[in-house]
């Protein structure tokens, strides 16, 4: 004989406001097989659990429903509650009367009644509820980053000092990312290089630490714990084995006009390169869209070159398998394309530019030598203007968020540039300053007072060119209140953060979420900002949200932190919702077996006691099962039935509503 | 053709290769005729009359414990025998098919031959044109007319689940319509029930019918049920590439996937 509990939380003011709780408490207590209701205040809180602990013990409880926010939220507080009190966690379920009733109605009787219905649906399901246990799996200790920015060097570098072993991969050639690109860094203005330089040798040379550049992840399959990744080394033409770096080939390579996108297009590159002189590993590759031995079998010259003979031709991309347990995503940000905006020359100016191609004018090992030079004609320019929020801020043609760091880098572009240019003008338009954050204000301020830089409140609405060269900026004074015309030799947008290109199908491939603009979605916005709503797969940096350089590495480190508690147990306790085979009615048309997407579904001989086959049947792997329940759709004769969601507590759920 | 039949069928008995032949005797309705000994298989009988598709018995406990078994099998009962090789219902080299196609006897095969078999003479098996034609014409009509359609026709069934028995695609140890917790499906010869039932029979098909006829031969009320059975078969034709019964190792069109199926309806 069921006797359930249940239990009526108003979230505060959340499911109160809009749900008569004692009301619905008064009709769950008459439905049929529940013996104790009550609601109260914050069912999650202390009183609260003890409320639900007490209940069990003493109204011998044989099942409980909480009607208060999502499982998602809080399935695992109450569940651990009432194992605490000597229930099986799994005969505890949870009504939704948050998001799917409080949240989403405003009339109040209505809300009630549907709040009842709900109760009444998990007071079905819980009649029905089994004791299950936990399954256990082996845990391998083993992290994958993806990614090789900052985020990534240092969430592997943690995982690795942990004592744990790590797989980094990075799409491009070199590990490094933006950070490898700036000049200076705010709010101290130390070189970014020689912070990070340090960091990626330390990266590479670590023994716990495999790299693998110029790869990118393909396909992943399994669980926490027990994920097996398929990682495409992209054909590189260089053998890193053979390779000692000497740089022979790159300098002779005949193609010396190719873009460099490490220099934002400033610098150019050949078709066999290295990013950057610091580049880990340091080890061409060779651009097979513009190598042309490989698109008209003419040259090879590197070949001939090579002294190591490293140059292959005829390399051809590889599939490896990795196994890991758990998986840390960097994959980092890039600026928005500010073509979008046609008043600001849609990208065809060439003295507009953007944040990234200031810092490689800025920079001692860029293009220029580290010498500011516009990029038109080479002069320097004796006025810069600066404009922040280009894109963010803008829900029309740009993006609606605000992209954080931009504020920042602006004023540090302003500094830069007038100790760089002592009599040049360096005019910032912005919207608001943000500049939250240890010593921001104060950098900020310094810009203003100390490097002169002239701050405009406003928006610029039109940015031509003259004959010249010269290019107009028109915007508006908001504070003065009038027009401003600006006549500038560089411009500098700083252009919204994005998600990297291919962001959402990496996403899709870890059953990641993601929000409209493709950033990454956490688990929980204050108390999981690092966790993932899949298990075992966690964030780091700007693919997340905009980050600037010291929160991409605090939740770096946040991750890592995680993923060694992931670690620290050999083995992972497993929710139990698996499917089980009713082995006395399946007729072993093996449908499930070639449904079965993990491979769980497998052929299993029923003995006799003399070990004779009398029957052959499917069997359900425990540790493979991820219960989605495909087997038990495809199932002719529901010989599957999926433990916590059988067939017989959906149709009991069903009919409650009925 | 008769005699090489029946021949054959002796043959099989004589050098053991068959324990047990299942073939058509020749009395009013043609009823199968289970033959253990040589002298018997004169009492073998075919024509296209012979209706009933005795793959259907493969999968029964009585037969396969007297394996090696051989059928007397039509085309339709040839990709049956596949289908059920496929879904590990007929243990490979324990059933031979004696293989008829209108008036002609065509040989012995076991389940690789009679594939090939197919493969080779008859790659494109479906439903006759006046079959189709059917199809057509009520696929012409409005969903609520359909609907109404076949509500008159369903409420006809008393469900005997002749059709069920004697169907070779329908050898599951209890059928879901007889499991009670819960009870999916209503097992009273009513309305929705009725509906319910025969939906499900022919859903349950799809994309694994060999279009042999049984089920409507059998069908005491004259349902017309192949009209259900083409219009899934070629559904499944034309929307998977589905053609069941050209090979003993082919997945079932429900239930099984690839990477490369059509994700454009996910984001």
């Amino acid at each position: 004989m069921a006797r359930i509990g249940v239990f009526i939380c108003h979230c505060g003011e959340n499911i109160g406001r809009t749900v008569d709780c004692p009301a619905v408490s008064a009709a769950a207590v008459r439905m049929p097989g529940v013996v104790h209701s009550v609601d109260y205040k914050y069912m999650c809180s202390d009183p609260g659990q003890q409320m639900i602990k007490k209940a069990i013990v003493e109204m011998k409880l044989t099942g409980v429903v909480v009607a208060a926010c999502s499982p998602r939220m809080h399935e695992r507080t109450f569940r651990a509650a009432a194992a605490e009190a000597g229930l099986n966690p799994f005969l505890l379920e949870m009504a939704n009367l948050r998001e799917h009733c409080s949240w989403v109605h405003a009339d109040k009787a209505a809300a009630t009644q549907k709040a009842i219905d709900l109760v009444r649906v998990m007071v079905a399901k819980a009649r029905r509820d089994r004791a299950l246990r936990p399954i256990r799996v082996p845990v391998e200790p083993t992290a994958l980053v993806v990614g090789g920015g900052i985020a990534g060097i240092q969430a592997a570098l943690d995982i690795a000092a942990g004592g744990k072993k790590v797989v980094l991969v990075e799409r491009g050639p070199s590990i490094g990312g933006h950070m490898a690109r700036l000049s200076e860094t705010f709010p101290t203005l130390d070189c970014s290089q020689c912070i990070l330089t340090p960091r990626m040798v330390e990266a590479a040379s670590h023994p716990n630490i495999t790299l693998m550049t110029y790869s990118e992840v393909e396909s992943v399959e399994g669980f926490v714990g027990n994920f097996t990744v398929t990682v495409r080394h992209k054909a590189r033409y260089v053998d890193p084995a053979k390779c000692t770096g000497c740089g022979d080939c790159f300098n002779k390579c005949p193609l010396k006009n190719i873009p460099n996108e490490f220099d934002a297009g400033l610098g150019m590159r050949r078709a066999i390169y290295v990013p950057f002189p610091q580049a880990v590993p340091n080890k061409p590759v060779i651009d097979a869209a513009h190598c042309t031995m490989l698109q008209k079998g003419k040259c090879g010259l590197c070949a001939k070159i090579c002294p190591r003979g490293a140059i292959d031709y005829k390399d051809q991309d590889s599939l490896v398998k990795v196994k890991v347990g758990a998986v840390v995503l960097a994959t980092g940000f890039q600026l928005w394309d500010h073509a979008a905006y046609g008043e600001y020359g849609g990208g065809r100016l060439a003295d507009v530019i953007d944040g990234f191609a200031f810092e490689r004018l800025a920079s001692a090992s860029g293009p220029t030598g580290g010498l500011i030079k516009r990029p038109s004609d080479g002069k320097e320019p004796k006025t810069i203007v600066f404009l922040q929020c280009c894109g963010s801020r803008d829900d029309k043609a740009g993006k609606k968020y605000c992209s954080k760091i931009c504020c920042m880098y602006t004023a540090k572009h302003a500094m830069l540039y007038r100790h760089k240019v002592h009599d040049g003008r360096a005019v910032v338009f912005y919207m608001d300053v943000r500049a939250a954050g240890k010593g921001y204000e104060e950098f900020v301020r310094r810009a203003l007072s100390d490097d002169g830089a002239e701050y405009v409140r406003g928006r610029v609405s039109r940015i031509t060119r003259k004959q010249d060269g010269t290019l107009v900026v028109r915007g508006a004074d908001t504070l003065a209140g009038r027009p401003v015309t600006i006549e500038a030799d560089l411009v500098v947008l700083a252009d919204a953060v994005v998600p990297r290109p291919g962001s959402e199908k990496l996403a899709q491939i870890f059953g990641v979420g993601y929000d409209q603009d493709g950033f990454y979605s956490e688990a929980h916005p204050k108390l999981r900002p690092v966790e993932t709503a899949a298990a075992g797969v966690f964030l780091a940096g700007a693919c997340q949200a905009p980050k600037d350089i010291p929160e991409s590495v605090a939740q770096a480190s946040a991750s890592a932190a995680k993923v060694l508690g992931l670690f620290a147990n050999p083995e992972l306790e497993r929710e139990p919702i698996i499917a089980r085979v009713n082995r006395a009615t399946c007729a072993h048309c093996r449908a499930c077996i070639s449904a079965c997407p993990y491979g769980a579904a497998k052929d299993f001989d029923v003995l006799d006691r003399a070990g004779k086959v009398l029957r052959t049947v499917v069997d359900v792997n425990e540790g493979l099962c991820q219960g989605c329940g495909t087997c038990a759709a495809v199932c002719r004769s529901h010989s599957v039935d999926l433990d916590g969601f059988t067939g017989e507590q959906i149709h009991a759920e069903l009919n409650a509503l009925l | 053709m008769m005699k090489a039949l029946r021949q054959e069928a002796a043959k099989l008995l004589q050098e053991k290769r068959a324990a047990l032949i299942i073939g058509f005797a020749e009395r009013e309705g043609h009823p199968a005729l289970f033959i253990s000994k040589p002298e018997d298989c004169e009492r073998l009988f075919y024509d296209v009359s012979c209706r009933q598709n005795l793959a259907a018995y493969l999968s029964k406990p009585e037969v396969s414990a007297r394996r090696p078994v051989a059928i007397v099998a039509s085309l339709a009962a040839l990709r049956s025998l596949v289908v059920l090789t496929a879904e590990s219902q007929a243990a490979p080299g324990q059933v031979l098919a004696l293989a008829v196609d209108k008036d002609a006897f065509l040989g012995t095969f076991d389940v690789a031959g009679a594939a090939e078999l197919l493969r080779s003479k008859y790659p494109d098996l479906g439903p006759e044109k006046a079959l189709l034609e059917r199809v057509g014409e009520l696929s012409k009509k409005s969903v609520v007319e359909r609907a109404a359609f076949w509500a008159e026709e369903f409420a006809k069934c008393t469900r005997c689940y002749a059709c069920r028995a004697a169907c070779p695609g329908c050898y599951c140890a209890r059928c879901i319509v007889e499991k009670n917790a819960p009870q999916w499906v209503s097992t009273a010869a009513l309305g929705h029930g009725n509906y319910s039932w025969n939906i499900m029979r022919a859903f349950h098909q799809s994309g694994r019918c060999t279009l042999c006829g049984a089920c409507e031969a059998a069908c005491p009320q004259g349902l017309p049920l192949m009209v259900l059975n083409a219009a899934l078969d070629r559904e499944a034709l034309e929307e998977f590439g589905a053609r069941p019964g050209y090979d003993p190792e082919g997945k079932p069109v429900i239930g099984s996937w690839s990477a490369e199926d059509d994700h454009s309806y996910m984001r």
